[in-house]
C-alpha cells in the first residue's frame, strides 16, 4: 500500500518530455450557451438527395450538449516517440462513403501510410474534391457504385475540407497526420487518445468553425490558436473533464 | 509609354496577405525577409538554395523594368507583356485584372488548368509554352506567338519562378502560422529553421516541377474520331450514369437548363478562397462585436480581444481590396470556345484528369496505377462527341488553328 502511494507520487512529478512511458488523454466537449440552429439544406434535383433531407453538419450537438466532430491532435513539429503497438500505420484503409448525399464519416482521420478509399453508396454521380495542401489536392469522379483509392504522402497542418461539386451542400473534412495521435469527438462530445508518449505536449483543438481558442480546461486553457499544453503521465491518464465550448465560437 | 512604366519607382513583390493572416505582424515581416533572401526582387531575381533547375540568364531577360540596350534584345519581358494582367508578383491581380472574366491566373498556387500532366503535378515547359503560343480562347489571355523563341523561353522560365516563389510563400505562411509558437521568431540565421525550410518546404515544390515531364499522361493510339458510332457512344456516355457529364455541362438540348442554372454556385479554387476569406472575415467581425459588447472593464493591448480587433481590422482591409469572387461555371460546350483548344490528345488528357483547381473531376486514374472510372476507349469516344458538339469536325470550328489535328 505504502509502496503504491510512492509510485503514484513519482508518476505525477515526472511528467516531462524526457520521461519514458505512455499515457492517455480523454475528455468531453460540451456547448455552453444556446447553439446555432442546424439549417436544412437545399438538396438540389436528385431524388436520393431530396429523400435524405440533408441538414447542415457544421455544428452537431448530442444529448446533454456534447459537441461532436471536435478534432484533437498532438501538435509537435518533431515526430513524437510512437508506442510500439502503433509503430506501423494500420493496414486497413480509411473509408469515406458518399451516402444519403453526405460524407460518412463527416470527419475522417488518416495517418500517412494508410490508404484513403472513397466509395459511392448513392444512386447518383458524386465527385470528391479535396482541398489538400502541398500538391496533394485531388478531385475524382465517383459514379454509382464507384470506388477510388488515393495515396497521400504529406501530412496536413490543419484538417482539410472535402466537397462534392455536384451537390454543393455536401461538406466533410480529412485530418492527415504523420503520427497516430489524433481523435475526433463522438456525438456525446467524448474523445480519447491512448498510448501517448509521456511528457509535456501541446495539443491542437479544432472544430470546423475554427480554432477552439481560449477554452478553459482543468489542466490549463487553450491559446488563441486553440493549442493547449498538457502533461501526459506515464502509465496514467489525463481527463480534461467537461471542456466548455462557448456557443458564440460555433456561430 | 507602356515601355517605360515601372521604371519610375522600384517594383516590389506584394505579400500574400490572405495566406499569412493568422501570423503575427512581426512574423509576416520575417516571412517577407526570407522570401527576399531566397528569391530576390522583381528587378534582381535570385535562385533559392538547392538545384532549382531554373536558368538565371533566362530569368534576367524576363525580369526587371523594360529596357532595350542592345538592338533586338529586350529585357523586362514579363513587365512588358504580362504584368498588367498577372501582376508583378504573379498574383493575378494586375491593374487590368478587375475587369476580366475569368480573372488572369494567380500563379502563386502553383496550379495550372490546361496542361498534359497528372492533375496534382505542375505543367511541363511545353505546356506553358503552348498556352503562351495559343492564348486561351474565350478569356483575355492573348497569344504571344509573335515573340521570338528565346523570349518565350524566358517568359516560361519566369512564370515558373513566380509560381515556385508563390508556392513557397504560402507553405511558409502556413508553416509559421500552424507550427510556430505565437512569439517564435522566423530567421534564416537559425540553422535548424533554415534546413527545415529548405528540405521540408522548398525541396518538394522544386522536385515536383523538375519531375513534371515524367508525369505526362500517355495518350494511346487515336481511333477515327469522325466515325458516327464512336460519336454516338460518346454521346451515350455523356448522358449516361457513369460519365454523366450532363450533370454539370447540361443536356445540350435547346431549352434544357444551361450549366450556370444547373450549378449556380460554382467557384474555382482561387475564387473560392476569396469568397471563404470574405465570409470568414464577416463572421470574425460579428463575433468580435458580440464579445466586445459583453466586456465591461478596460481592455489593454495584450488582451485577447485587443489582438482579435487588430486581426479583424487587417482582415477587413484585405477583404475590401480583393478581386470580387467570380463564379466559374462548367462550360456550355455547344456555345463557347474551348479555352485550350480541341486537339484530340489535349481533350483526351482534359477528360482523363479533369481541370486542376476547378470543379471538373478526373475520370482516368488520378495517379499512375490508380483506378480509372472510364477506359481509354471510352475517353476517346467522349473526345469524339465533344469535338462533334463544338464543331471541330466541320468548317465552323471556333479555332481553326488549334482544332486541326
Ligand atoms: C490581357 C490580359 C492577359 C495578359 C496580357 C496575359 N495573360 Fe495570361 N492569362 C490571362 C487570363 C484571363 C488567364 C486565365 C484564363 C482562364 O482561366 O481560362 C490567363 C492564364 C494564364 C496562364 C495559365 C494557364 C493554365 O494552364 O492555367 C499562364 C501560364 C499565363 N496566363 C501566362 C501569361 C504570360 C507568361 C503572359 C505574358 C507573356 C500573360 N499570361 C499575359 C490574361 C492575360
Ligand atoms: C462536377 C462538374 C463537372 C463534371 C461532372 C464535368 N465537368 Fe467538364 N467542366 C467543369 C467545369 C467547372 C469546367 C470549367 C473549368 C475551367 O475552365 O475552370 C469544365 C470544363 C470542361 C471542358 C472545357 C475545357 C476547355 O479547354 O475549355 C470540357 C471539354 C469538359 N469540361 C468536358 C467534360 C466532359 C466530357 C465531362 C464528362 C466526362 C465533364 N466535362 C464532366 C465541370 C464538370
Amino acid at each position: 500500500m505504502k509502496y503504491f502511494a510512492i509510485l503514484l507520487l513519482f508518476t505525477a512529478s515526472c511528467a516531462n518530455a524526457s520521461e519514458s512511458g505512455w499515457g492517455t488523454l480523454r475528455g468531453r466537449f460540451v456547448v455552453a450557451g444556446s447553439p446555432p440552429a442546424s439549417p436544412e439544406l437545399e438538396p438540389g434535383t436528385d431524388q436520393c438527395c431530396i429523400d435524405a433531407k440533408p441538414k447542415s453538419q457544421r455544428v452537431v450537438i448530442g444529448a446533454d450538449g456534447g459537441l461532436a466532430n471536435v478534432v484533437v491532435y498532438l501538435h509537435s513539429r518533431k515526430t513524437p516517440p510512437i508506442h510500439p503497438d502503433l509503430a506501423a500505420a494500420p493496414t486497413e484503409p480509411v473509408v469515406v462513403t458518399n451516402k444519403n448525399c453526405s460524407f460518412k464519416p463527416h470527419v475522417s482521420l488518416l495517418r500517412i501510410g494508410q490508404e484513403l478509399r472513397l466509395e459511392n453508396g448513392d444512386p447518383t454521380l458524386h465527385n470528391v474534391n479535396a482541398a489538400l495542401d502541398g500538391g496533394e489536392a485531388f478531385n475524382v469522379v465517383l459514379p454509382v457504385e464507384g470506388q477510388q483509392t488515393v495515396k497521400l504522402t504529406r501530412p496536413q497542418s490543419l484538417p482539410a475540407p472535402i466537397a462534392c461539386n455536384i451537390h454543393k451542400f455536401m461538406q466533410g473534412f480529412l485530418v492527415v497526420r504523420n503520427d497516430p495521435y489524433m481523435a475526433v469527438s463522438n456525438t456525446d462530445g467524448q474523445f480519447e487518445i491512448a498510448k501517448l508518449p509521456a511528457g509535456e505536449w501541446q495539443f491542437q483543438l479544432w472544430h470546423e468553425t475554427g480554432y477552439l481558442k481560449n477554452l478553459g480546461a482543468e489542466v490549463g486553457s487553450s491559446d488563441r490558436r486553440g493549442r493547449i499544453k498538457i502533461a501526459i503521465p506515464a502509465n496514467g491518464e489525463v481527463n480534461l473533464g467537461k471542456v466548455k465550448v462557448p456557443a458564440e465560437l460555433l456561430k | 509609354m507602356a515601355l517605360t512604366s515601372g521604371c519610375a519607382r522600384e517594383a516590389k513583390f506584394v505579400p500574400d496577405e490572405m495566406a499569412a493572416i493568422e501570423a503575427t505582424p512581426q512574423q509576416q515581416e520575417q516571412i517577407a525577409e526570407v522570401l527576399t533572401a531566397w528569391f530576390g526582387t522583381p528587378d534582381a531575381p535570385k535562385l533559392p538554395p538547392g538545384e532549382t533547375g531554373l536558368d538565371m540568364a533566362k530569368l534576367q531577360l524576363a525580369a526587371g523594368p523594360v529596357i532595350s540596350n542592345t538592338p533586338g534584345v529586350t529585357h523586362g519581358l514579363y513587365r512588358r507583356h504580362c504584368a498588367r494582367c498577372h501582376g508583378v508578383t504573379g498574383d493575378g491581380a494586375g491593374p487590368t485584372a478587375r475587369f476580366q472574366a475569368p480573372y488572369p491566373r494567380d500563379f502563386r498556387a502553383g496550379v495550372f488548368k490546361f496542361k498534359s500532366t497528372y492533375r496534382g503535378a505542375p505543367p511541363t515547359d511545353a505546356d506553358l509554352r503552348h498556352t503562351l503560343a495559343n492564348g486561351l480562347a474565350g478569356s483575355s489571355m492573348p497569344s504571344f506567338a509573335l515573340l521570338a523563341d528565346e523570349e518565350l523561353d524566358a517568359l516560361v522560365e519566369y512564370t515558373k519562378y513566380l509560381a515556385i516563389r508563390g508556392q513557397f510563400e504560402r507553405r511558409l505562411a502556413r508553416f509559421v502560422t500552424e507550427e510556430f509558437e505565437l512569439d517564435e521568431v522566423l530567421s534564416l540565421d537559425n540553422a535548424d529553421t533554415s534546413v527545415e525550410l529548405r528540405e521540408d518546404l522548398l525541396a518538394p515544390i522544386i522536385a515536383a516541377w523538375r519531375s513534371a515531364p515524367e508525369q505526362v499522361i500517355p495518350v494511346p493510339t487515336k481511333p477515327d474520331l469522325t466515325q458516327r458510332e464512336t460519336i454516338a457512344a460518346g454521346e451515350a456516355l455523356y448522358h449516361g450514369p457513369r460519365a454523366n457529364c450532363a450533370k454539370c455541362h447540361g443536356q445540350l438540348d435547346p431549352g434544357a437548363p444551361i450549366p450556370s442554372e444547373l450549378s449556380p454556385d460554382d467557384y474555382d479554387d482561387w475564387n473560392l478562397a476569396r469568397r471563404d476569406f470574405q465570409n470568414e472575415t464577416a463572421r470574425a467581425a460579428e463575433r468580435l462585436r458580440n464579445e466586445l459588447a459583453r466586456v465591461t472593464n478596460r481592455i489593454d493591448s495584450e488582451h485577447p480581444l485587443a489582438i482579435q480587433t487588430a486581426v479583424v481590422k487587417r482582415r477587413e482591409k484585405i477583404a475590401s481590396q480583393l478581386l470580387p469572387p467570380r463564379k466559374n461555371h462548367p462550360r456550355a460546350l455547344a456555345e463557347t470556345a474551348l479555352r485550350a483548344g480541341a486537339k484530340p490528345e489535349d481533350l483526351f488528357r482534359r477528360i482523363h484528369q479533369g481541370i486542376a483547381g476547378a470543379a471538373m473531376p478526373s475520370y482516368g486514374a488520378p495517379a499512375p496505377g490508380g483506378v480509372a472510372v472510364l477506359s481509354d476507349d471510352e475517353i476517346w469516344q467522349l473526345v469524339a462527341y465533344v469535338r462533334d458538339v463544338v464543331g471541330a469536325n466541320t468548317q465552323s470550328a471556333k479555332r481553326t488553328a488549334d482544332v486541326t489535328e
